[in-house]
């Protein structure tokens, strides 16, 4: 170390003033050329650097720009999206209010406006309908018209029937007065029942004028009515015959056959009510006076005590009209209503009187059995309750009586 | 010994009074039927049977006071003269006061002799119940013979008819209810009268039918709208028509009484009087409401209406043809279904048949009805040709009633032409079809009242539809426009856009340039006026009358102007130049019109 220091320290002097010298020529030498590469060497640095920099900045700037620009374009993005959204949602509301109002207007225009299905519909019942009346009324006028046609028939059969019976010598000859009647009294009698007849017409013939128009097809009927009404009366009338002209004016002559003339409801009419059926079968003719007076021989029992039967059949003792005594009705079943309202005029209670066979009472125990003079025991639940239920108690003491037991047995003596 | 002679005197008395009887009777029975001939009157007034007849009412034997009192109710049956007659003998008070005494024979003449003097007029009827005659009639309406009771109830329906007044009088004595018992009651004719009196009673107001409703009538008359006599469902069908004329409400209780099937049934009777009412009470119920309307149609009533308007003919139909009519008014739906129903036909048909102008003019009035409300509706009258039929109808009556309109407007036919013109103009107004319509345009044959409205019908539908408009020009219907115009037009024309009115303008006269002429301002020149701008102004012109004329002189200015041209050798150029009539001086040259030939 020594050694290597010495030969520096010898060598010192003169290699460093050469070297200096040397170095220093060399450098005055290349100075120009150490100039340029420096120059040059810097420049590329210097290049490097600043475009490094440079490359900084532009990239830096990017982004920058970059990120403002797709800043600015989200931004857009996002307005232009909220605005299509609302769009698209307003679209939504329009549509859904027009299908609102379309609904309501609609509903609203069907109900209160027009409803044309509803119409058509109804328009379809009412067809419907109008065949099912039709048919009905078809169905109605057949019927009423089959009605009509046989209630007709029903007439004209029975307008046959009557003329029939006329016709039969047994029906005849009750007009024909009796040897021993005198003139003056039939005139009388005939005469009565022409007035009779012509207040019967008169009542049918004022008809108000609109219902007397159609009567040309109830013109067959309408004798005939007439003669019904005065079954009972004398036929041989002015009136009568006047009507029978009508008929037969109105009818072409009549064939009665034999066997309806022997056989026919007015002829066995005729009989029931002159002959009897008792006396068709053969039973012995009794006059009624003589009925009576037999009656009244026999002491029976009189009013309503008499049996039954026998209060019936005065009852419904058959009218005999009779010449003398002038009587307002005509025949048997008014007679009958007549002399019902005159009994029930002198009645003197509604109540029906029957005869029973025992009496029911309500209360069998309150009539005291045996001793009328022994206790009762009040208090019990049918005898008294003091006096606070007089109503009760007053209905009753009306039967204080006892029941007879004598009208009992005599009922059933009869 | 002594006892015969007594007996023979006795004997010889009575007989003398018995002969006197006997002569009484027949005298008294002798007039009766005498005076059921209508020929014997006058001999028996002149007789001077009044007086005579008045003390046999008095008399002692039941039969002649019958006898008297029947020959006494034909009397005063026969005229109201002899009615009068009665009323001024002072027989009214006897015969009151009998109705309570006597046996029913008597009431019954009685009541007979009281009806024949009421019917003929209200004094008369007022007269009867100035004698007191409604409370005894009343009391025989309590009386057990039905013959009776019939006699008194006719007697109070042939008071109760004449006026409301009577009506009145007999409903405050008490009459409906006793009425409606006797409605009830087995026997037929009695049925039928009370009906009928009950019919009466309510016709004349709506108080008095209320009154007759109080009385709990209609349930009880409505079942026996199916009973099998014919002449007591007319009675009841004419009741409850009655009752129903008045108000809805009573219209209402009727309807609630269900009538409908019944009703219905009716409508189809065999007896043409029950038919008739039945028709009544529908139409009275018909004309109330539409929901009343609405029931009929809705129960099939509608097709029942129409099938009795086909059956039936002249007056009867009159009820039906209103029911359809009142029905048809309500509303578009019920006028439908009166189409449906088959209405329209049976309608044309009574319009062309029947003779009567009141069942035409109803016949008219009822189409109206129909057709007024849509073009459907009114295309469904014009495929039934209903229109031709109405102006037909129209015109003919114009032509037969005109000379008499003239001197006052109430002439035979004014009702029925207000009536059809109306119902044309409802229809008219409605109808959008061409073909319906064409035939209307006729610029003679109908009256211009008419013509106003067809005219704007085309002018509503031209501007809309184009089809139309050739079909418009093709039938002629454009020409007949024109036609029309210078028809009414008159000779100052006003309708722009026509030959005529240029024409006017040319001359010059004072009037036009007023713009006072007969189309000016009228509703038919407007129309015109509309029809005219929806085609090209050559086509109107082309159309108009008179074109032709105009034409010729276009080819007389032509060469006129051909020969001044060679002559002068320079052509006088005009900024505008007019068709020139005869007196006017020629223009030198002719601008070029619109159409050249």
């Amino acid at each position: 170390m020594a050694l290597s220091f010495a030969r520096i320290w010898n060598f010192q002097c003169t290699d460093i003033v050469e070297d200096l010298f040397a170095r220093s020529r060399d450098a005055e030498l290349h100075r120009h050329e150490e100039y340029a590469a420096a120059v040059a060497v810097q420049k590329v640095w210097r290049g490097y650097v600043v475009r490094r920099r440079m490359q900084k900045l532009n990239t830096n700037a990017t982004t920058i720009q970059r990120y403002w620009r797709g800043h600015l374009g989200r931004n857009f993005l996002e307005r232009l999206v909220i605005e299509r959204n609302r769009k698209k949602r307003m679209m939504h509301y329009y549509a859904m209010a027009v299908r609102i109002q379309k609904t309501w207007r609609g509903y609203y225009s069907r109900k209160y406006k027009f409803h044309y299905y509803q119409r058509k519909a109804y328009i379809e019942n009412v067809k419907e309908k109008i065949n099912t009346i039709r048919e009905q009324l078809a169905a109605h006028c057949i019927a009423q018209r089959q009605a009509d046609w046989e209630h007709r028939q029903a007439t004209a059969a029975a307008i046959l029937d009557r003329l029939a019976g006329n016709r039969h010598h047994l029906v005849g000859t009750q007009h024909v007065p009796g040897v021993y009647a005198d003139d003056g009294g039939k005139k009388a009698r005939l005469s009565m029942t022409a007035v009779g007849h012509a207040t019967q017409e008169d009542v049918e013939g004022g008809k108000p004028a609109d219902l007397e128009e159609y009567n040309m097809e109830d013109q067959v009927q309408e004798p005939e009515e007439e003669n019904r009404s005065s079954k009972c009366h004398q036929r041989q009338s002015s009136t009568f015959r006047s009507s029978q002209a009508r008929r037969h004016q109105l009818l072409p002559p009549l064939y009665i056959p034999e066997e309806n003339l022997k056989d026919n409801d007015a002829l066995r009419k005729w009989l029931r009510e002159h002959v009897g059926l008792q006396r068709l079968k053969g039973k012995p003719m009794r006059r009624p006076v003589e009925e009576e007076q037999a009656e009244s021989q026999s002491k029976q029992p009189q009013g309503p005590f008499l049996p039954r039967q026998k209060l019936e059949r005065i009852l419904r003792k058959p009218l005999r009209p009779s010449l003398r005594v002038e009587t307002d009705f005509y025949d048997t079943s008014n007679a009958q209503k007549q002399e019902r309202r005159r009994r029930e005029g002198l009645k003197v209670s509604d109540k029906v009187f029957t005869v029973v066979q025992r009496v029911e009472h309500p209360h069998p125990d309150y009539f005291h059995d045996g001793d009328p003079y022994s206790m009762v025991s009040y208090g019990g639940k049918k005898g008294f309750r003091g006096h606070a239920d007089k109503t009760h108690h007053g209905r009753e003491f009306r039967n204080i009586v006892r029941p007879v037991a004598l009208f009992d047995e005599l009922a059933n003596d009869l | 010994m002594a006892a015969s002679p007594t007996a023979a005197n006795t004997r010889a008395v009575f007989a003398v009074f018995e002969k006197y009887q006997k002569e009484r009777l027949m005298f008294v029975q002798t007039v009766a039927d005498l005076a059921s001939r209508e020929s014997n009157i006058d001999a028996l007034q002149a007789a001077g049977v009044m007086s005579l007849l008045r003390p046999l009412l008095l008399d002692n034997v039941p039969a002649i006071q019958q006898a008297a009192a029947l020959a006494l109710g034909r009397l005063a049956n026969y005229n109201e003269e002899m009615a009068q007659a009665v009323v001024d003998s002072d027989i009214l008070p006897q015969l009151v006061y009998s109705l309570s005494e006597q046996n029913r024979f008597y009431k019954k003449a009685a009541a007979f002799v009281l009806r024949a003097v009421a019917k003929h007029s209200p004094e008369l009827a007022q007269s009867v119940i100035d004698s007191g005659a409604l409370t005894a009639l009343i009391s025989c309406l309590e009386e057990f013979d039905p013959g009776v009771k019939e006699s008194a109830a006719w007697a109070l329906g042939y008071i109760a008819r004449h006026n409301g007044d009577l009506s009145q009088a007999v409903v405050d004595a008490g009459a409906v209810p006793l009425l409606v018992l006797c409605v009830q009651e087995p026997e037929l004719s009695l049925r039928r009268i009370a009906a009928s009196a009950l019919s009466d009673i309510a016709k004349h107001s709506p108080e008095l039918a209320q009154a007759v409703v109080d009385a709990n009538t209609v349930p009880i008359i409505v079942p026996l709208l199916a009973n099998p006599d014919a002449k007591l469902r007319r009675q009841v069908c004419s009741a409850l028509a009655q009752i129903a004329k008045h108000t809805v409400d009573l219209a209402e209780t009727v309807v609630d009484g269900e009538i409908f099937p019944n009703a219905l049934n009716c409508l189809k009777d065999v007896d043409g009087y029950v038919k008739k009412n039945a028709a009544t009470l529908i139409c009275e119920i018909a004309k109330h409401t539409p929901e009343l309307a609405q029931l009929i149609v809705n129960s099939g009533g509608i097709a029942a209406v129409v099938d009795y308007v086909n059956e039936t003919r002249g007056n009867a139909r009159l009820p039906g043809i209103m029911t359809l009519g009142y029905v048809a008014a309500f509303s578009e739906t019920l006028a439908l279904a009166v189409i449906v129903a088959k209405g329209v036909p049976p309608l044309t048909q009574a319009l062309t048949v029947e003779n009567e102008e009141h069942i035409k003019a109803a016949c008219a009035w009822s189409l109206g009805q129909i057709g007024r409300h849509s073009p459907d509706h009114a295309k469904t009258l014009s495929d039934h040709a209903v229109l031709p039929k109405l102006l037909k109808i129209l015109t003919s009556s114009n032509a037969g009633s005109s000379p008499s309109n003239d001197e006052g407007s109430s002439g035979p036919g004014a009702d029925l032409k207000t009536k059809t013109k109306r119902a044309l103009k409802c229809i008219l107004e409605k109808t959008l079809s061409i073909d319906a319509l064409d035939p209307l345009l006729q610029p003679h044959s109908t009256p211009p009242n008419i013509l106003k409205y067809v005219v704007g019908q085309f002018a509503k539908i031209l501007p809309h539809d184009v089809a139309a408009r050739r079909a418009f020009v093709t039938s002629g219907g454009l020409q007949r426009v024109q036609e029309i115009a210078n028809i009414y037009a008159g000779t100052a024309p006003g309708v722009p856009g026509t030959l005529a009115q240029q024409q006017a303008l040319e001359r010059g006269s004072v009037t036009v340039q007023q713009g006072a002429n007969a189309l000016t301002g009228t509703k038919m020149g407007e129309y015109i006026r509309t029809i005219n701008e929806c085609y090209p102004e050559e086509i109107v012109r082309y159309y108009s009358p008179g074109y032709s004329t105009t034409l010729l002189e276009k080819i007389d200015e032509y060469s006129r102007q051909q020969d001044f041209a060679g002559g002068s050798g320079h052509i006088q150029q005009q900024p505008f130049s007019r068709l020139s009539s005869a007196g006017e001086q020629v223009p030198p040259q002719l601008q070029p019109q619109g159409i050249t030939a």
